[in-house]
């Protein structure tokens, strides 16, 4: 057995995280520390969102972005399910009607699944149709281009766009804003960001994403989780400093370190 | 005043099809800089001697290629030019027919295949593919495009790993892009790697050109006409950049227009709340 | 059970996968790298039958769809098309040496999918123009200084700004070079903190809304 070469750093750092996080999810869950999550106004918009589409009678459509679950854009769907649990719940429970895009075949089944228990939970299984998780094309300007149809054509009230995004994001929040849709939108991808701060009503920027799962259902182990994530910031803050001085003054050593 | 708030879209949209196609049909020819990324890709490139071999990453599909594709295409050419060996290699299934279509001109033009240029095709597995294949370029790769066995070709004669080529560069127009060969092989193997990105991602790859990771960085189409300037051969990328510019003034044409008609709603309403009260 | 055993599958190939990232661990004549590697082949097996499933949901609704006066021309185009490009690539397949199918697929992939995406993608420039134009108004400091950057920087990145002044393209640099490189290195850095701790969750079964189940 041996360590690849330039990866000893990596795991140490990985296993030191892991432990972290396993510390505060535990602190948390045995009531000894409560951390507190700012609000995220556009996760607190998501109910307004559907209760809007709701009175107008017009339907909600959300997309868990083009990404897939089993490359690195993973996590970034995977948090998008669970803002698709939460949805699909508060359109169960309002009554309204709901169409999930899915660009990726892998994610399909899993989507199915979410929006089909939650709709079960809430009581309302016959809510659930054929129609509600729909896979439309695994092109990404394709799915776009469909995404764009639908919005236009069934005047979508509540565009939630959460999930990694590439070039189709400012296509479907643009065909969104020409229907007069809320639009509620969220990447970690950063060279989408701007695209949709400019064409949506809310945006959850980078880590606002992995923590929403954590601030919809106020689970005590995801909270600690997202209070861990604050402390190893933290910690790569102190990295961050270390290695501007080390830079400055030419030291070597972290650069070394981190290379091990 | 209050029309210049709410403009119909549809003329917006027929205003920028006006001012982006006008200089495609005829050129205005607006001076354009060159940045200091482009130059060092240049001056990468026009440093690496003839005979020696280079490595292209063709990481874009047809979707971004209008605005990637140029830079490969001219940078191509140059080191054709130069007489340096190109071995190109793609992570994507629509990799491979892009690279036959830049082989293309230069095998007819008289440059051998297997011995000036080869395509290495598509290797899949993303990140681990790149990994793979930075540490065991053959072994990774097994056979080019056509099937042809790599141990046979002149240009890969003694290759073993990535660092047997003079640099690497990357076309980024997707991920696996850039950020994974610095990842996976820059970082570790310690390779000169350069690249060239579609406009979207530069700010999300100037972090590693800045920090010396990226030897050198090109932009998009404006990428393609600086180099197409620094090879005293202007080109189509050239024309085009008239068009971009264009485009800009439109849109900044409209952001002004609307702030002058919210301006205006604001003040009549302003002096209608004022005219209320009193 | 139906819940615990999908968490122990998830929780054993999630670790072999990361551990191979690290550790090299021979095991006889193999070794954990390449059974992670036949891992990730059984991943593209399984995303084959995932998109049979999907392609099944989509045949239903769009062959529900023909029978609705609304949808009937687009759900034909959509069916139509896609059994066309199929049945192109399954010949070619069966038949490479055939340079009638070979250049129909390759035809069709660069006369017809192509430029389709590439006008999808065109398309982006003129609705970032509307954007633009409907968002980009002084309504607060945050607005007004958001608006500025973007004309700095579209001059700067145009040609022409450097017509209008000539310290357009160094402004613009500065602003690439050092406030957007604090951000999205920040962001990157966040981010990558946050996959990381929703993966850990996923890996230790801690997150299990992508079962369907509380």
């Amino acid at each position: 057995m041996s360590f690849i070469e330039g990866t000893r750093f990596l795991l140490v750092f990985s296993l030191v995280s892991g432990a972290l996080i396993f510390y505060m999810m535990t602190k948390v869950r045995e009531g000894k520390y409560l951390p507190k999550i700012r609000p995220l106004n556009g996760l607190d918009a998501i109910e307004e969102a559907i209760g809007r589409a709701t009175e107008m009678g017009r339907p909600v459509h959300f997309s868990p972005g083009i990404g897939g679950v089993t490359d690195q854009s993973a996590p970034q769907t995977m948090a998008a399910m669970e803002i698709l649990s939460y949805t699909s719940d508060l359109v169960a429970q309002y009554g309204n009607e709901m169409v999930v895009s899915i660009r990726t075949p892998n994610l399909f089944p899993i989507a199915q699944e979410v929006t089909r228990q939650r709709f079960i939970a809430a009581g309302k299984p016959e809510m659930f149709k054929e129609t509600t998780v729909q896979f439309f094309s695994s092109e990404q300007f394709a799915y776009s281009a469909r995404c764009m149809g639908f919005i236009t054509r069934e005047k979508v009230a509540a565009n939630i766009m959460i999930g990694a995004f590439w070039a189709e994001s400012l296509l479907i929040a643009e065909a969104g804003a020409s229907v007069g849709a809320i639009q509620v939108a969220g990447t970690a991808n950063l060279h989408q960001i701007p695209f949709f701060v400019a064409a949506c009503d809310y945006t959850l920027i980078g880590e606002e994403l992995f923590a929403g799962g954590a601030y919809l259902s106020q689970d005590k182990m995801e909270l600690g989780s997202i209070a861990a994530q604050d402390y190893l910031k933290i910690v790569s803050i102190g990295l961050v400093i270390l290695g501007a001085l080390a830079a400055t003054f030419q030291y070597d050593f972290l650069h070394q370190l981190l290379a091990k | 005043m209050d029309k210049l708030m709410k403009l119909d879209r549809r003329i917006i949209y027929f205003v920028m099809l006006v001012l982006v196609s006008l200089p495609l049909l005829s050129p205005l020819g607006i001076p354009l800089l060159i940045t200091q990324g482009t130059r060092d890709m240049y001056e990468q490139l026009a440093t690496v001697p003839a005979g020696s071999r280079v490595l292209f990453s063709i990481n874009y599909d047809p979707t971004s290629a209008p605005d990637i594709a140029p830079q490969a295409v001219v940078m191509l050419d140059h080191l054709m030019s130069n007489n340096v060996n190109v071995a190109l290699v793609c992570f994507s299934a629509a990799g491979p027919n892009l690279i036959e279509g830049l082989m293309a001109p230069h095998l007819a033009a008289g440059k051998v295949y297997g011995e000036d240029l080869v395509n290495l095709g598509f290797i899949a597995g993303a990140e681990t593919a790149i990994r793979n294949f930075g540490r065991d370029v053959i072994g990774t790769a097994k056979a080019d495009y056509h099937g042809n066995d790599l141990k046979s070709m002149p240009i890969l004669d003694g290759v073993t790993d990535v660092r047997d080529f003079e640099l690497v560069v990357v076309f980024h127009g997707y991920n696996p892009g850039v950020q994974e060969w610095i990842r996976q092989v820059q970082g570790p193997l310690d390779i000169r790697l350069l690249a060239g990105v579609v406009s979207v991602s530069v700010p999300e790859v100037m972090p590693f050109y800045t920090s010396g990771q990226l030897a050198g960085l090109t932009q998009g189409l404006r990428g393609a006409a600086e180099y197409e300037l620094l090879i005293d051969k202007p080109g189509t990328a050239v024309a085009k950049m008239d068009a971009q510019s264009l485009g800009h003034l439109a849109i900044i044409f409209f952001i002004v227009i609307g702030n002058i008609g919210y301006f205006s709603t604001k003040g009549k309403s302003k002096a209608k709340k004022e005219g209320g009260e009193n | 059970m139906r819940r615990e055993i999908p968490i122990a599958i998830t929780f054993v190939v999630g670790l072999i996968m990361l551990l191979s990232n690290f550790i090299a661990i021979p095991m006889g004549s193999y070794s954990l790298a390449q059974l992670a590697q036949e891992m990730g082949t059984w991943v593209i097996i399984i995303s084959a039958f995932a998109v049979g499933l999907a392609t099944v949901n989509l045949v239903l609704i769009h062959g529900h769809n023909l029978f609705s006066a609304k949808t009937r021309i687009n759900s034909l185009l959509l069916l139509i098309s896609m059994f066309c490009f199929s049945l192109v690539g399954i010949i070619e397949f069966h038949m490479p040496d055939s340079t009638f199918w070979t250049g129909l697929n390759q035809n069709m992939y660069e006369n017809v999918l192509s430029p389709l995406s590439a006008a999808m993608f065109a398309l982006i420039a003129f609705y970032l123009g509307s954007a633009a134009y409907r968002v980009f108004r002084m309504r607060n400091v945050d607005a007004t200084i958001l608006l500025i950057s973007c004309v700095v920087m579209m001059l700067g990145q145009a040609p022409i700004g450097a017509l209008i002044w000539d310290k357009f393209p160094s402004i613009a640099g500065w602003a690439m070079s050092v406030p957007n490189n604090a951000g999205q290195r920040a962001i990157m850095m966040g981010a990558a903190i946050g996959g990381f701790a929703v993966s850990l969750r996923i890996l230790f079964g801690i997150e299990r809304s992508y079962l369907g189940t509380d």
